[in-house]
C-alpha cells in the first residue's frame, strides 16, 4: 500500500472511530433523562495553548488562562440555550472561598484519577465515579451536575510544520473534552470530545477563540437538551427519612 | 519513535546535560526572558487551577525557613519566593527566576523545620548555580532531542521543554550539585546538615510498591537512596544540632491530615495508613488523626501488606498499569475472586472499625467517627447497623457539608431494611 492510500485508509478509520465514540459518550439513563441535570456548574477549564517550535516547545500560560475562561462562556452560552441552568465557577470565585477552593481541588483530582481510566464502552456500566469529593461540590453549589474540561490547542510555525512532516514531530491540532459527573451520585454521565483542525502558521488572538468556539460546539452538538420532567427526584424529605429509619431500628 | 532517534536524542541530553552550575552573574538572552517570564506566568496558572495552597501557617513556615536560608540574588531576573502547591506526590522544584515550589505531598512527609530547610536549600541551588538557565541552554543546542521530548506531566501540556526539566529533574551531576550545596548552605545557617540525608531517607521509602506515574528528582528509587549515603558521607563529619520543632507541628498538622484524605481519595492506601500510623502514634490522643487512620484502613479494600523491597521494577510497572487502567472497584471486585483478597479486605475493614470504636469509646460525641462506621458496616451488609450509626452520624452534625451524601445512604438503607423485614 503506498503512502497516499495509507494516510486515505488511517482517516477512513479515525473518522469511523470518532463517530462510534460519539455514539457512546452518554449513559442510557442520561439519554432518557432520568439522569439528566437541569443545572450544571462549569468547573475552570483545564487549558493548554502550546506553541511549537522547531527546537522548544512554548507554553502560553496568560493565553491559556483567557481561552479555557472563553470555552467555558461558550458552552454556557449553548448549555443555557438548550435549557440548562449553568454557573460558572471561575477562579476568582474559588479562591475567595477555601472551603470551594478545597472542594474543587479534591472533586478535580478524583476526577482526573477517575478520567485517566475511562474506556468508553465502560461507561454504560457505571463503573466510573468520581466520589465523595464531587458529591460535596455539587451540594456546595447547589447543581445537578458538574462539568470538568479539558482543551488543548498546539500552534506550529511553518518550519516546525516541515519538520515535523519530515521526521515527526508536533503538529499543530486542537481538542477538548468535557465530562459531566452526576452531583447526586458522582457517576461520569457524559463525555464528549471534540477536534478541530489548525493549519500550520502563526495565529491571532481571534484566530484562536475561533477554535476555541469550535471546540465547545463540538463538545456540546450532541448533548441532548434539559428536560426536568424525566429527571428522577427524590419526594421524601430529610426529617421523614430520619423518622422512617429510627422506627425501623427500633422494629 | 524510531529507535535510532530514541539514541541520538538520548546520547546528546546526555553530552548537554553534563556542564556544571554558575554561581555567579549570568546574563540571559530574549529567549531565555521567555523562560524567565513563563516561571512568573505559572504562578498565575497554578492559581487559576486553585492549586496554590495558602492556609497561612504553612506558607508563612516555608517561606520564613526559605527567606532565612536563601543567598542574595546574583541578577536581575532572580527574585527567591517560595510556594506551597495542593498536590500529594512527593515533589519539590524551583524555577529560573528564584520561585520554589513544594507539594504538599512532601512537606506532609517531613518530621521538622531542619528537613524543610534542607530541602529548599538543595532548590535553592538550583536557581542560585542558573541550573534552569543551563539545561535550557543545553536543550537549545541539541534539537534532536529538543523534538522528540516533552509533554511529561500532569502539566507537561502548558509548560515548555525548557521549564520541564526544572520541575522533574536535572541532569545527574546538577542534581548531586545541589545536594553538596545544600549542605554548605544548612552548615552556614543555623540548621542542622543531617537533615538532608534524613529527607532523602524519607522519600526512599515506597509503600505503594507502584513505579512513580511522573518520575522527579524525588521520587526516583534507588536514586533517591543512593544520593542519601552520598550525602550521609559528606555531613559524617558534622556536629549534629538541635533540630527545630517549635511551631513546626502546629503549622503543618492540619496539612497533613488533608494529605492523608489525598492519599485515601486517590488510592494510595498504604502510604495514607503508614503516614497516618506514625501521626497517632505521636498524637495518640488526637480523635481527628485517628479517625484518618479508620479512613485509611478502609480505602485499603482488598489490598494485603507490600513488602516494596522484595517487588521487581517489572512488579512495579505493572501494578502502576493495573493502577492506572482500573478504577478502585473494578480492582476489588478483582481481588475479592480470590480467597487471599477477602481475607485482606475483611482484616481491613475489622481494622477501620476497631478505630472508630476506640475514637468514640475516647469520645463518644466525635460525629464523624460515626460516619467511618456507617461505611465500613455498609461494605460488612451490616444494613441496620450501618444505618444506625449514619442516623447517629447526621444528628451529632446536623450541618455536616456532606449531610447530603450520609443522607442519600439513608435513603437507600431505608428501602433495604424495609425489604429485610
Amino acid at each position: 500500500m503506498n503512502i497516499k492510500m495509507q494516510a486515505v485508509v488511517t482517516l477512513a478509520m479515525a473518522l469511523a472511530s470518532a463517530n462510534a465514540f460519539a455514539e457512546r459518550g452518554f449513559t442510557d439513563e442520561f439519554v432518557s433523562g432520568a439522569t439528566r441535570p437541569q443545572s450544571i456548574a462549569l468547573l475552570p477549564a483545564e487549558a493548554a495553548i502550546t506553541r511549537a517550535k522547531v527546537v522548544d516547545t512554548q507554553g502560553l500560560i496568560d493565553e491559556s488562562i483567557v481561552f479555557g475562561a472563553q470555552f467555558n462562556a461558550d458552552v454556557a452560552k449553548i448549555l443555557a440555550d438548550k435549557g440548562y441552568e449553568v454557573q460558572i465557577v471561575d477562579s476568582d470565585r474559588i479562591n475567595a472561598d477555601p472551603m470551594l477552593q478545597e472542594y474543587v481541588v479534591d472533586a478535580k483530582r478524583a476526577y482526573d484519577e477517575m478520567i485517566g481510566r475511562y474506556r468508553p464502552k465502560k461507561l454504560p456500566e457505571r463503573i466510573y465515579n468520581a466520589g465523595d469529593s464531587a458529591r460535596l461540590l455539587a451540594t456546595h453549589l447547589g447543581v445537578d451536575a458538574i462539568a470538568f474540561s479539558k482543551l488543548s490547542i498546539t500552534i506550529t510555525g511553518a518550519g516546525k510544520a516541515i519538520v515535523s512532516g519530515l521526521i515527526g514531530g508536533t503538529t499543530s491540532g486542537a481538542n477538548s473534552m468535557i465530562g459531566i459527573v452526576d452531583g447526586d451520585t458522582a457517576d461520569l454521565e457524559v463525555v464528549q470530545i471534540a477536534i478541530a483542525i489548525v493549519a500550520p502558521g502563526e495565529k491571532t488572538p481571534d484566530e484562536i477563540a475561533g477554535y476555541v468556539a469550535t471546540l465547545a460546539a463540538g463538545n456540546t452538538r450532541r448533548l441532548p437538551g434539559a428536560d426536568p420532567s424525566q429527571r428522577i427526584e427524590v419526594a421524601v424529605s430529610d426529617d421523614e427519612v430520619l423518622d422512617e429509619v429510627e422506627s425501623l431500628i427500633k422494629e | 519513535m524510531r529507535r535510532p532517534l530514541q539514541w541520538i536524542a538520548g546520547l546528546v541530553y546526555i553530552c548537554a546535560a553534563s556542564a556544571g552550575g554558575v554561581y555567579e552573574e549570568v546574563p540571559i538572552d530574549k529567549d531565555e526572558w521567555r523562560l524567565i517570564e513563563e516561571s512568573k506566568d505559572l504562578e498565575g496558572y497554578f492559581s487559576a487551577q486553585s492549586l496554590l495552597y495558602m492556609e497561612p501557617k504553612t506558607l508563612e513556615l516555608v517561606r520564613r525557613v526559605g527567606h532565612e536560608i536563601r543567598p542574595q540574588p546574583t541578577d536581575d531576573y532572580i527574585e527567591y519566593e517560595f510556594f506551597v502547591l495542593r498536590d500529594p506526590s512527593p515533589n519539590a522544584f524551583a524555577l529560573p527566576n528564584g520561585h520554589v515550589y513544594v507539594h504538599t505531598g512532601m512537606l506532609a512527609r517531613l518530621a521538622d523545620e531542619d528537613q524543610i530547610a534542607a530541602l529548599l536549600a538543595h532548590e535553592i541551588n538550583h536557581v542560585a548555580g542558573h541550573h534552569g538557565i543551563i539545561e535550557h541552554r543545553a536543550t537549545r543546542k541539541k534539537t534532536i532531542a529538543g523534538m522528540v521530548l516533552g509533554g511529561l506531566g500532569p502539566w507537561g501540556g502548558v509548560i515548555s521543554l525548557g521549564l520541564q526539566t526544572s520541575i522533574y529533574g536535572y541532569s545527574r551531576e546538577l542534581e548531586q550539585e545541589a545536594d553538596d550545596r545544600a549542605i554548605e548552605v544548612l552548615l552556614a545557617s543555623r540548621y542542622d546538615p543531617h537533615a538532608l540525608p534524613d529527607v532523602l531517607d524519607i522519600l526512599g521509602r515506597d509503600y505503594e510498591g507502584l513505579s512513580p506515574r511522573t518520575s522527579t528528582v524525588w521520587s526516583t528509587h534507588p536514586e533517591v537512596r543512593a544520593r542519601a549515603e552520598t550525602s550521609r558521607a559528606l555531613v559524617a563529619g558534622a556536629a549534629h544540632r538541635e533540630r527545630h520543632h517549635d511551631g513546626f507541628e502546629a503549622a503543618v498538622m492540619a496539612m497533613r491530615a488533608m494529605t492523608i484524605e489525598d492519599y485515601v481519595q486517590d488510592d494510595f492506601p498504604h502510604t495514607a495508613v503508614a503516614l497516618a500510623e506514625s501521626l497517632v502514634e505521636r498524637y495518640p490522643n488526637d480523635l481527628e488523626l485517628r479517625n484518618l487512620l479508620g479512613d485509611a484502613w478502609q480505602g485499603m479494600g482488598a489490598q494485603g501488606s507490600i513488602d516494596a523491597e522484595a517487588l521487581s521494577n517489572s512488579d512495579k510497572r505493572h501494578n502502576l498499569r493495573d493502577h492506572a487502567r482500573k478504577t478502585h472497584a473494578q480492582r476489588l471486585a478483582e481481588a475479592l475472586e480470590t480467597e487471599e483478597g477477602r481475607a485482606a479486605y475483611a482484616a481491613n475493614l475489622q481494622r477501620a472499625e476497631e478505630t472508630y470504636r476506640g475514637v468514640i469509646d475516647t469520645d463518644a460525641t466525635f460525629a464523624p467517627a460515626y460516619r467511618g462506621l456507617g461505611e465500613v458496616y455498609e461494605q460488612q451488609k451490616r444494613t441496620r447497623d450501618a444505618a444506625e450509626a449514619y442516623l447517629t452520624y447526621v444528628k451529632q452534625a446536623p450541618s455536616a457539608p456532606d449531610r447530603a451524601i450520609v443522607m442519600g445512604r439513608l435513603r437507600l438503607l431505608t428501602t433495604m431494611l424495609k425489604v429485610e423485614q
